[in-house]
């Protein structure tokens, strides 16, 4: 008798824990090896460097947690995160925060993803679609809270996440065929009047 | 996880009226609500009978009420079954600075800690190189970290629970940044939280003086 008291308290309390929602700690600096965000070759010298904000490319960046669900669509967990500014000492990290997945009871199995783009347009799409705007994604990773008991701070850390690089797509600078022929013909005109 | 804090007045008053004679102690007691379920808890009053647990959490207590306490790397607890205390540790110590987890297995209730603010100067460690630690306030004040003293430093972390998950702080490039909008998160009179020290083992020294 003693002993089914004593399981029925335990469920109860482990019942108590168990939220509706689950909380995820959205940092990149808080998972003891450095798994950053940087800028790959098409940023030039800023290539293998880390993101921040406002620097040689001028441009600010944003980060935002994503639900991978198993038909590959992507659902939004919580606001964006912006990266750190230009003076920081954590290149390659947002400054983040614990973000709330609605719904999805705690201790649920989960493949998130995060995205990174370029905080002038206003999406990943957005800087996917356009030129010479930063954009970039992780590879999914699983995420699960072990339900510590008592509850452990480190939890809720994304500790499958991996670092990864940010491209944009380059707008090209070198003439068409037709610019070419156009300005031909230009010149050759210039040169017959003058020969006139 | 809401709490409420009572020092006794006349006491008080006793003791600020006292200067100029010999005794400057503040007696009172503390009120912690706790919830059903886990509840990160600090008694931050000297009991002066050596702060054990089991003199801190007194019966009537629902069957399984168990406490844990943080070592470092894991936890030792003691539980309340069949009317006494067994598990690791009976003589498990909660002082002043220090914290534990509570597992309220009954319904919401009230834990009172009765005893003396610590004056002078008071010390709580802060192990480093990305350890973990539940510490508290030494004063019983609800008072953001860094108007307590707290020794922050680049890449510290604090953890505070909230009955089911963790709100979380980082001090980022000389700032505090995360879930408190900014600021040094603030902690309530009764309530502990994790901390991760990023640097090197440290101290929070608090100096409290009755005048």
């Amino acid at each position: 008798m003693k002993k089914t008291v004593a399981i029925i308290s335990f469920a109860v309390a482990a019942f108590a824990v168990q939220a509706a929602d689950q909380t995820i700690s959205f940092n990149n600096n808080n998972l003891g090896t450095a798994r950053l965000v940087t800028w790959d070759s098409t940023f030039g010298a800023l290539s293998g460097q880390g993101v921040k904000n406002g620097t040689a490319d001028g441009a600010s960046y944003v980060a935002q947690l994503f639900i991978k669900a198993g038909d590959g669509s992507l659902t939004a967990v919580g606001a964006t995160a912006n990266f750190r500014a230009a003076t920081t000492t954590q290149p390659g990290t947002w400054s983040g925060g614990t973000r709330t997945a609605t719904g999805v009871a705690q201790g649920t199995a989960l493949n998130l993803v995060v995205r990174v783009w370029d905080n002038s347009v206003a999406s990943y799409d957005a800087a996917k679609a356009a030129n010479n705007k930063g954009y970039g994604e992780s590879a999914a990773f699983a995420f699960q809270d072990p339900l510590s008991s008592p509850p452990g701070a480190s939890d809720n850390f994304m500790v499958n996440f991996q670092g990864f690089s940010i491209k944009q797509n380059i707008v090209s600078n070198i003439p068409e065929p037709s610019t070419i022929a156009l300005g031909a013909l230009g010149v050759a005109g210039l040169l017959f009047f003058r020969r006139k | 996880m809401r709490r409420t804090t009572l020092l006794l007045p006349a006491l008080a008053v006793m003791a600020l009226s006292a200067s100029a004679a010999t005794s400057s102690n503040i007696v009172g007691y503390v009120k912690v609500n706790l919830t059903s379920g886990f509840n990160l808890v600090a008694n931050q009053l000297d009991n002066g009978a050596g702060n054990k647990v089991v003199d801190l959490f007194k019966a009537p207590l629902p069957e399984g009420f168990t406490v844990f306490k943080f070592n470092g790397s894991s936890y030792v607890s003691i539980s309340f079954v069949d009317g006494n205390w067994e598990g690791d540790d009976l003589n498990m110590v909660a002082d002043p600075g220090q914290g534990v987890f509570v597992r309220n297995t009954g319904g919401a209730s009230t834990v009172t800690f009765v005893g003396e603010v610590k004056t002078g100067s008071s010390s709580v460690a802060l192990p480093g190189a990305n350890k973990f630690s539940i510490v508290s306030s030494v004063i019983p004040q609800q008072i953001k970290l860094d108007d307590a003293g707290f020794p922050a430093t680049e890449g510290d972390s604090v953890f505070r629970f909230n009955g089911t998950s963790y709100a979380s702080d980082s001090f980022v490039d000389g700032a505090w940044e995360g879930d408190s909008g900014g600021s040094a998160p603030t902690v309530k009179v009764g309530e502990a939280f994790f901390v991760r020290n990023a640097g090197a083992d440290a101290s929070w020294t608090r100096n409290f003086v009755v005048n």
